[in-house]
């Protein structure tokens, strides 16, 4: 019976968070891609970098080859690289090829999301990271296993082949740490549990409750705090423990019928309250804290 | 040859070596010496002058002999005599020691036994050495082997002992007849001496009473065909689910160069088989064997090799040994000062290890910290332990990327005590802040640390970033902790297969006394300097280990590595393991021997000091003693005064089996601590290992007295040479030299020279 707890000496005061976001995402701005901002809303915010690798992916990643090592973002150093996981919305099971026009389903909010949560989490914790860029990878890429947290939105329409499937089984078995962000909706979710199942087959989804220590390994989360910035399902946390016991490890982490990267992508731009956008941030850092000690 | 000795001199070598020299001849020596001169120069004139058809050699060769036996002549005139003491008849008395141990049943290769010699030499009237001593002396019979005694009679020898404790015999030899005039001892033994007092104690007091030792040596010198398996060194307490590497030492006579396996075994089951080359006649070889302890209590080990075909001795095939698996739960702190992925992947790799509480304190962020596997909510609440006593509870310690400046002076300085005085073990791993990069110079752990660090190298922002691929040394691969739980022989290829790592802290060089189990060769193939990837020393009472990458993690998660793969796994279940072997507790117990004889004493040594480690004198100390029927035996434990904190009690224990030791200490109304530890009582197979004749040890004995060395074929002259031997109550005899049969026949020499010497030359 592992003995473990977590328990916060001294939290940081307030939110000093919404203060040093703010100042942090303008400068952030200033230097991001000059991406096609789509609006407010679901809309992938397509990049070139996007683009091109949504464009390579038109083929069937069947292989363990790199798509490109100028587009998959910094290389290893030792520390800790947001790693977003690249896909393409297949035909089969309960996805479809895209529900929307204009990029590839795993690049929403990319890249300014994964920027603004990198320069918050390097401010906000002793975690050594780059602010530059984030890493973007298959599960069939080699690269990937140097990142034990990786992060992987819209899987209502992932559709992995069986040999993907089997890689992520073997990154999570691992101690790999999958972030799974920006879906909803009963029929999304279900999507995901099929194929999480094919992965993990001895292993079951669960709900996480709000006494995990995922919820308090940085700061301290409600989650029934966090509202989602849209749609109309409550939000929900589900995992996948190690063996099926709640007092091991989360090896996946699901935010169901949310989308804290949307937060991340506008948190600058004054569309949602600061209080809402400082909510998803604290997710994200308490999970990547975690994925680390756990 | 002593025979011919004795017909020219008429006496034995021993009698002149005791004698001493001297002339008989009336008045002084000066008018024999003169004349003496005189008839030397008349020969030399007569030669000079009587020149003939003689040339200047003949004349100088002739004069010469003629003078040489004029001068022989001269020698004899004097008188010279042998004066020598010897022992009075039945007025002396010698000790004889025979050795009672097991090793004296061993055959010979004639077949015989080596005690059949005591009966053959010592049975009263019919012996042939008996009759010889005892018209001489008086005798006094002892025997000796794991204790020495006075025997009435050869009926008492029992030839069991299980030691042959040389020293302690003729201790009680010289301390019995210490009252009587005693003219020397006589030991019969083969010489197979396997106690650790030194010799010279023993024959000190022998020198200064002139007490000569005359040793007898039976058995052969070289027990030939055999095997033998020698010295086995385990320690005397593991954890549960330790990994063992030890080194068994094969030594072999008449078997060339076979193989043979050695099989591990403990009460249950095989612990493991190795099979081995044997070297060459009476060359050693050492075989490592690793094996796993998996059950918690006293184990008994056994190594044993199977008896070869016509092997002399089977005994010394098998070697015993106990230890006792701990099932205890250590508790080490790891310190990270900043969340990375070595935190998950370490604990993740020891969690199924009950024997290991891996506690983590994660700084993540400045002045925020995680807490991990506490054991309370109390534990760690302000951080890092501000105090000894907090430190210590802790058996090991690990260091992450921290820079030091995070520490107080006094916590610096803490850590280097953890190790020097609690005895506690040191992990520091590469990351940062870690080593030079995190500005550990001139800190007080700095000298704790086996490598030496040199400042950052400026190569950047992002500072020194290099790739190695890990190898073991040649120390390494016989090092427990880096072993991998590969199968014997797979190691370097289990490491091989192992993906590169990271380093951030260039570090080449380790400190004198430190050792290096692993190196990293950089994958760029530019960089010759190879990067010390795993070192340690032991630092005062405790090790200190460096590990330089920063993402070991990596032998997990890579992918390169299938999932099965349990490298990552052993790497960190070892390390950890290691870091807490042999920690001392602030109160210990230990026997100064793990096995002893029934009856044999034993002493009982314990530790004891407070929570900070200092040691403490004025406890109350008890010990619990079990024997196996039950019987409960409380002996207090006294402060040796000579060392601090040392508290010992002697006891002998009667009961074979197992005794179980508990230890208190009380200080005022407080306890200082408790242990435990086991002592091992039965019977030892010691005197079947190096059982060969020591000749080298008796005739040491002998020189170092005055005495002689024999074989048992060889004792003819003994009673003789004690005679002579000159201790004990003597009489002085003179002995004339002029008849001695060898001046004679040089007499005739010299003559015979001269005249010989004529004739060739024509000078008749």
């Amino acid at each position: 019976m592992k003995t473990a707890s977590a328990r916060r000496i001294r939290g940081l005061g307030g939110f000093a968070l919404t203060v040093v976001a703010s100042a942090l995402l303008t400068a952030t701005v200033t230097h991001a891609d000059s991406g096609r901002f789509t609006g407010l809303g679901h809309g992938p915010a397509s990049t070139s970098l996007g683009d091109h690798y949504a464009s390579y992916l038109g083929a069937a990643p069947t292989s363990r080859a790199h798509a490109s090592q100028d587009i998959q973002g910094p290389p290893y150093d030792g520390d800790y690289h947001f790693v977003r996981i690249a896909f393409q919305a297949g035909r089969r099971g309960f996805g479809g090829f895209g529900r929307r026009r204009g990029g590839a389903m795993w690049a929403h909010d990319y890249p300014r999301a994964d920027r603004n949560f990198l320069a918050i989490l390097d401010e906000t914790t002793n975690i050594s990271t780059t602010r530059a860029a984030s890493n973007v990878y298959t599960f069939m890429d080699d690269e990937l296993f140097r990142h034990p947290i990786s992060y992987i939105v819209e899987p209502g329409y992932w559709n992995p082949s069986d040999e993907e499937v089997e890689r992520v089984g073997e990154y999570l078995r691992k101690g790999g740490f999958l972030m799974v962000d920006d879906f909803r909706g009963p029929r999304e979710l279900d999507n995901l549990e099929f194929h999480l199942k094919r992965a993990l087959p001895e292993l079951d989804m669960q709900a996480v409750t709000e006494v995990d220590e995922i919820f308090d390994s940085f700061f301290r989360i409600v989650p029934q705090d966090v509202v989602p910035p849209y749609g109309g399902y409550p939000p929900a946390w589900y995992g996948i423990y190690e063996d099926n016991d709640v007092t091991k490890r989360l090896m996946v982490m699901i935010n169901a019928n949310n989308d804290m990267a949307e937060y991340w992508e506008f948190s600058d731009y004054g569309y949602y309250p600061i209080d809402l956008a400082n909510e998803a941030y604290k997710l994200g850092v308490n999970y990547v804290v975690y994925a680390m000690t756990h | 040859m002593d025979a011919l000795f004795e017909f020219l001199f008429t006496y034995r070598d021993i009698a002149f070596q005791q004698g001493d020299f001297a002339f008989a001849a009336p008045g002084s020596l000066r008018p024999l010496l003169g004349i003496a001169a005189v008839l030397a120069a008349s020969a030399v004139a007569t030669y000079t002058i009587a020149r003939g058809k003689s040339s200047i050699t003949d004349r100088i060769i002739m004069a010469s002999l003629r003078v040489a036996l004029l001068g022989l002549l001269v020698f004899c005139l004097m008188q010279p005599i042998l004066r020598i003491s010897t022992v009075v008849p039945q007025q002396n008395f010698v000790g004889v020691l025979i050795d009672d141990s097991r090793s004296m049943s061993l055959e010979n290769e004639d077949g015989t036994q080596r005690r059949d010699f005591i009966e053959e030499a010592f049975t009263p009237a019919t012996g042939s050495l008996f009759e010889g001593l005892s018209d001489r002396f008086v005798l006094r019979f002892f025997r000796f082997s794991d204790v020495a005694d006075r025997i009435d009679g050869l009926g008492e020898l029992t030839y069991d002992g299980t030691h042959t404790n040389v020293a302690r015999a003729l201790d009680a030899a010289r301390e019995d007849l210490a009252g009587v005039p005693l003219a020397g001892l006589v030991m019969v033994s083969d010489g197979a001496d396997n106690d650790d007092r030194p010799l010279t104690e023993a024959l000190v007091p022998l020198q200064a009473a002139g007490v000569p030792v005359f040793t007898v040596g039976v058995g052969d010198e070289a027990v030939e065909p055999d095997i033998e398996l020698g010295r086995v060194e385990l320690p005397r307490a593991v954890l549960e689910g330790s990994t063992l590497m030890v080194d068994v030492v094969v030594t072999q006579y008449g078997f060339g160069q076979r193989t043979v396996p050695i099989v591990v075994s403990d009460e249950t089951s095989i612990l493991a088989e190795e099979v081995i080359a044997l070297g060459p006649d009476g060359e050693p070889v050492v075989a490592r064997i690793g094996f796993e302890l998996d059950r918690e209590g006293s184990r008994r080990i056994e190594f044993q090799i199977p008896t070869q075909s016509g092997e002399r001795i089977e005994e010394n095939n098998r070697r015993t040994a106990w230890v006792d698996v701990r099932g205890e739960r250590e508790k080490i702190l790891y310190y990270e000062g900043e969340p990375r992925f070595e935190v998950k992947f370490m604990r993740r790799a020891v969690e199924d290890d009950e024997n290991l509480q891996l506690v983590v304190l994660q700084r993540t962020a400045e002045s925020k910290f995680l807490r991990l596997s506490v054991s309370d909510s109390t534990e760690l609440a302000f951080g890092f332990p501000t105090t000894r006593e907090e430190l210590y509870r802790y058996r090991a310690l690990v260091l992450g990327s921290v820079e030091a400046s995070f520490f107080t002076f006094d916590q610096l300085q803490m850590i280097a005590d953890f190790v020097s005085v609690r005895g506690g073990g040191l992990l520091f791993i590469g990351g940062h802040s870690a080593f030079a990069e995190g500005g550990w110079i001139g800190t007080p752990v700095e000298e704790v640390l086996p490598v030496v660090l040199t400042e950052p190298q400026g190569t950047g922002p992002q500072g020194y970033f290099a790739e190695v691929r890990v190898e073991p040394t040649p120390a390494g691969l016989a090092h427990p902790a880096v072993q991998l739980d590969a199968e014997s022989g797979a190691v370097t290829t289990r490491w091989d297969s192992l993906p590169p790592l990271t380093v951030v802290n260039p570090i080449t060089r380790i400190r004198p006394g430190a050792t290096t189990l692993l190196e990293g060769i950089n994958t760029d193939g530019i960089t010759t300097d190879r990067q010390v990837v795993l070192a340690f020393q032991r630092y005062g009472r405790g090790t200190s280990i460096a590990l330089t990458p920063q993402d070991t993690w990596l032998w997990q998660m890579h992918a390169d590595v299938p999932l099965e793969d349990q490298s990552h796994e052993s790497f960190w279940q070892q390390m950890l393991r290691w870091l807490v072997d042999g920690v001392p507790e602030a109160v210990s117990v230990a026997t100064d021997q793990e096995r002893v004889e029934p009856g044999e004493t034993v002493r009982l040594v314990a530790t004891i000091s407070d929570s900070t480690y200092l040691e403490v004198n004025d406890a109350i100390v008890t010990a619990t003693v079990t024997s196996p029927s039950g019987v409960i035996d409380e002996l207090p434990v006294d402060w040796t005064v000579e060392e601090d904190g040392e508290y010992v009690v002697e006891f002998r224990p009667r009961e074979m089996g197992d005794y179980e030791i508990d230890l208190e200490a009380i200080r005022g109304d407080a306890t200082l601590g408790i242990d435990q530890s086991v002592l091992h009582v039965a019977r030892s197979d010691e005197e079947y290992f190096s059982s060969a004749r020591r000749t080298s040890l008796l005739q040491r004995l002998a020189d170092e007295t005055g005495g002689r060395f024999y074989t048992s074929d060889n004792t003819t002259t003994l009673p003789e040479d004690i005679s002579l031997s000159g201790a004990g109550v003597t009489l002085t005899e003179e002995h004339d030299l002029w008849d001695l049969p060898v001046i004679f026949l040089t007499m005739l020499l010299l003559m015979g020279a001269e005249w010989g010497f004529r004739r060739i030359r024509g000078l008749v």
